[in-house]
């Protein structure tokens, strides 16, 4: 198992958000984790980065405890998160993020211009010179010159043309072949079933529901209830 | 935010700790309460005021009008707020005859208030403010109209009768010692001044922009800059070469004793006017500067020779006996290392006043202004 | 021609403004830590360096080698102070800022204890004592030098640097800095330490520009705070355009209105302020 999480528990001061989160993943299998605005997905992939302190619970990582560690040694340990709204280094040029993201490894910065070509062209841009899209690219790709064992994304399709949601399924379809494992929070269905293996959907802090893909994109009451009408 | 008050409190109880004890009064001893700043910017001065008041009791075998002396310091920090509170605990707990010291003319004029409220004459020997007066203030120092009115009088004389520039420091001992040049300058002849320049009290780092608003007609400039201030004035004026094209007069504070050494070599030249001078030729003089310089290695500053003067004002008057308030003002003529002088009806100092020139490590005395006839 | 004078004044003044004050930027940008120890560290600078060099004149070399000197005992200074504040992380600016004070007032205490009350000042080194165009203090020119090279070197490092951008990026967004498996506190303590050095570099290269005195350190601080205010924190251009700013605030503009000079500074970091509540090149935080 690369990612075991049992019973997490987070939250914010005396406000807890995760209530008991269980999750498994193979690896190099992508995971979407669905649901509704505010059930608590981004404290969750915050929670497994260390960017919010678990209180109580396991995360574990091809066996080794994370819950407790700070957020540098969790990424230490192969963990990478494209977060939600990205967070691009405003003040830093689409060059300078990826050499300070880079780490020994298959990913390279000539291979993250290779696959975003849009990226190469504004290497010399600040972060905040740059449009939505590639902000999104920027963060990917500094997340990927991690090169992680597990990737944490976090609605990387939001606020996103329709044409660059496709072209995100695209290259996020193909880091399945680089046997990377893929936490994806989604609430783009159509993204999410592109990319993702199985599906886990988030109520109240807990999971409720876990399907494969396939089966959860035939489960129109499924949709209905954790996603919202309409998606 | 607790631990700030916390700290606070702490820093409150150091500062304020050992509360002194009443003691009873005693006629046998003769107590001199000194009020000096020891802490805040004048503590340079503060130093030299304490020296100079122990030396002169180590002088006269700790003594004064015969009796057995004590010297009570307490530390003004600068501030009127704690002058005042150390003149009440030194009149009520310490029960002194006398009070003196003061270098700051805001805290001289706070600590006169709470003395006079409890009946204590006071002795200043240093603050200069012109208001400072009173029936129980005395004064061994001087006030900044008659240092700058002496100065007037000596350029009419010797720098011309027109062409001056007035420049100094925005506070009140910096207007009322160019006010005194002005009209000491007016009573000697001189025309009205052709600019007075005055520079934020104690912000000023750099007088290069006030160098540049001399106009290009004047002929001499007479300044008033003490302590800090005094060192960069001396040292921008010499370095943007205004010695060159600048006749200069300044106040005595430019080239004290306090200040020279961190002047340097800029100090070469100088021409001050000032009541004192180590250099001068006189038997108190020698004496005075000799054991100066054997217990501090140094000249006496203008502030040493104060406060020794002070205490030689309260020895003369403890010598008279009888009511110590009533006696400081009948002393006559004090015998001081500045040359003889007497107190005026305000209690203010008659006194020389010496041209001085600063060459070779001491301020050579060039000329005397005797005190006008009246 | 006296204007420009007094412009060219204003940039000595500047530059040894901005030596200080672009420490002071960066640590309350990064660290978010109001050090108001940064005025002492600058005092300590001038006290150290007039132990060493006796308060004499002498050759540029050995000066230069007293400045790097002290500006090593100013990275040990950080070092002292970073250890200090480190328990008191996240207990809020102003017990931080409160600490930093009380450090202050101990190290200056301090000092004026080993050496004295008095004044004091150095010198400029052999060969800069001199004047250049008749008139004006060589040293000055020097202090503008200094400032050149220092503010270029700093501004290489910051925006040309693998190390400049670790440490933009911290000041950006530490969380994902760490979350790329940087260790932000490495990056933190080394602005701490770097800036602490300039703070006691530039009391070296001060010295025969502001006496040494009691009540120095806060003086600087003061004039160190109106620069960050009005460029804006954590911004090096801020800091270089602030110091400008004051240095001919108060040399152009005293020059222009004599009358107004001790409110002329306050006035332009109010209208500064009015204009961007975040000074010129600052961010809203
Ligand atoms: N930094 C925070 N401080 C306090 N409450 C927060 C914080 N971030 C999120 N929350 C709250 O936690 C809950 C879950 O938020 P989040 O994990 O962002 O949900 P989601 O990503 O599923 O929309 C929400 O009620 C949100 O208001
Ligand atoms: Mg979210």
């Amino acid at each position: 198992m690369m990612l075991t999480v049992q019973n997490l528990t987070a939250g914010y001061g005396t406000a807890q958000v995760l209530h008991g989160a269980d999750l498994t993943l193979d690896q190099g299998r992508a995971v979407a984790v669905l649901g509704r605005n505010g059930v608590g997905k981004t404290t969750f992939v915050h929670a497994l980065m260390g960017l919010v302190r678990p209180s109580s619970g396991s995360i574990r990582l091809a066996g080794r405890e994370l819950s407790g560690l700070d957020t540098r040694r969790i990424a230490r340990l192969g963990v990478r998160i494209v977060p939600q709204g990205r967070r691009v280094f405003r003040s830093l040029t689409v060059a300078e993020t990826l050499e300070i993201s880079r780490s020994p490894g298959e990913w390279t910065v000539e291979r993250v211009y290779q696959i975003f070509p849009a990226l190469a062209a504004r290497r010399r841009h600040r972060g905040d010179q740059l449009s939505g899209g590639e902000q999104e690219m920027l963060a990917i790709g500094r997340a990927l010159l991690g090169n992680p064992r597990l990737l944490l994304l976090d609605e990387p399709s939001e606020g996103l043309a329709p044409r660059l949601v496709e072209e995100l399924g695209v290259v996020l379809a193909g880091l399945r072949a680089t046997g990377i494992s893929v936490v994806l929070v989604e609430q783009n269905l159509r993204l999410a079933l592109e990319v993702a293996d199985e599906v886990r959907c988030m109520v109240k802090g807990r999971f409720v529901y876990g399907a494969a893909a396939g089966e959860f994109a035939g489960d129109g009451a499924a949709i209905a209830a954790y996603l919202g009408v309409g998606s | 935010m607790r631990f700030a008050l916390l700290a606070l409190a702490v820093a409150l109880a150091a500062g304020c700790g050992g509360a002194a004890t009443q003691q009873a009064a005693d006629d046998s001893v003769v107590k001199v309460g000194a009020i000096i700043s020891q802490t805040g910017v004048y503590s340079a001065l503060g130093d030299d005021m304490e020296a100079a008041m122990r030396l002169y009791l180590d002088e006269h075998g700790g003594k004064l009008g015969g009796k057995p002396a004590r010297l009570v310091v307490a530390d003004d920090a600068g501030t009127p707020e704690t002058g005042q509170q150390k003149a009440r605990q030194l009149t009520l707990q310490d029960q002194v005859n006398v009070i003196t010291g003061l270098i700051a003319s805001p805290v001289a004029v706070a600590v006169a208030k709470e003395a006079a409220a409890q009946k204590t004459p006071v002795v200043i020997a240093n603050a200069g403010a012109d208001a400072l007066g009173g029936p129980g203030v005395f004064r061994v120092s001087y006030t900044n109209y008659m240092h700058g009115y002496a100065a007037g009088r000596y350029a009419a004389e010797s720098y011309g009768k027109d062409g001056a520039v007035l420049m100094g420091a925005d506070y009140s001992a910096g207007t009322e010692t160019l006010k005194g040049f002005a009209e000491g300058y007016a009573k000697g002849g001189g025309a009205k001044p052709l600019k007075q320049i005055l520079t934020p009290f104690g912000k000023t780092q750099n007088f290069q922009p006030y160098l540049s608003q001399i106009p290009a007609e004047a002929k001499f400039l007479y300044v008033f800059y003490a302590g800090g201030e005094a060192i960069t004035f001396a040292k921008n004026f010499k370095q943007f070469g205004y010695d060159t094209k600048l006749k200069l007069l300044t106040c005595q504070n430019i080239t004290d004793e306090d200040v020279l050494q961190a002047i340097g070599a800029d100090a070469e030249g100088i021409t001050s006017v000032g009541l004192y001078s180590p250099a001068l030729d006189n038997p108190e003089n020698q004496a005075f500067t000799a054991k100066w310089k054997a217990k501090t290695g140094k000249n006496p500053s203008a502030v040493a020779l104060q406060s020794w003067d002070a205490m030689s004002l309260i020895d003369q008057a403890a010598k008279r006996g009888g009511d110590l308030a009533q006696a400081l003002g009948q002393v006559g003529e004090i015998a001081s290392p500045r040359g003889p002088f007497t107190l005026d009806a305000k209690h203010n100092p008659v006194q020389n006043w010496y041209v001085r020139e600063y060459s070779g490590g001491v301020n050579k005395v060039i000329a005397t202004i005797a005190p006008e006839a009246s | 021609m006296s204007l420009l004078v007094n412009a060219f004044d204003g940039l000595a003044f500047g530059a040894l403004l901005f030596v200080l004050a672009v420490g002071l930027t960066l640590i309350y940008g990064m660290l978010d830590v109001l050090n108001l120890a940064h005025g002492a560290l600058y005092m300590a600078g001038g006290y150290i360096a007039y132990l060493l060099l006796g308060g004499a004149s002498v050759s540029l070399g050995l000066w230069a080698g007293a400045a790097l000197l002290v500006a090593a005992l100013g990275v040990a200074l950080g070092g002292v102070l970073s250890a200090a504040i480190l328990p008191l992380r996240g207990r809020g600016h102003l017990d931080q800022a409160l600490l930093t004070l009380g450090l202050a007032i101990l190290l200056s205490e301090f000092l004026l204890g080993v050496v004295d009350r008095g004044f004091h000042t150095l010198p400029p080194p052999d060969g800069l004592d001199g004047s250049v165009l008749g008139s004006y203090p060589l040293y000055r020119v020097a202090v503008i030098a200094a400032g050149l090279v220092i503010g270029g070197i700093v501004y290489w490092i910051f925006e040309r640097t693998r190390a400049g951008a670790l440490v933009r990026a911290a000041v950006d967004d530490p969380g994902m800095l760490a979350a790329i498996g940087v260790n932000v506190a490495r990056v933190r303590l080394s602005v701490m330490l770097a800036g602490c050095g300039l703070a006691t570099f530039a009391g070296v290269l001060g010295l025969p520009l502001l006496n040494l005195r009691a009540g120095l350190d806060s003086e600087v601080l003061v004039l160190a705070l109106i620069v960050i205010v009005i460029g804006g924190l954590a911004s090096i251009r801020g800091a270089v355009v602030g110091a400008l700013l004051v240095g001919q605030v108060q040399t152009v503009g005293v020059a222009l209105a004599p009358e107004l000079a001790a409110y002329l500074l306050f006035a332009v970091m109010a209208a500064v302020l009015l204009w961007n509540p975040s000074g010129m090149f600052g961010r809203a935080r």
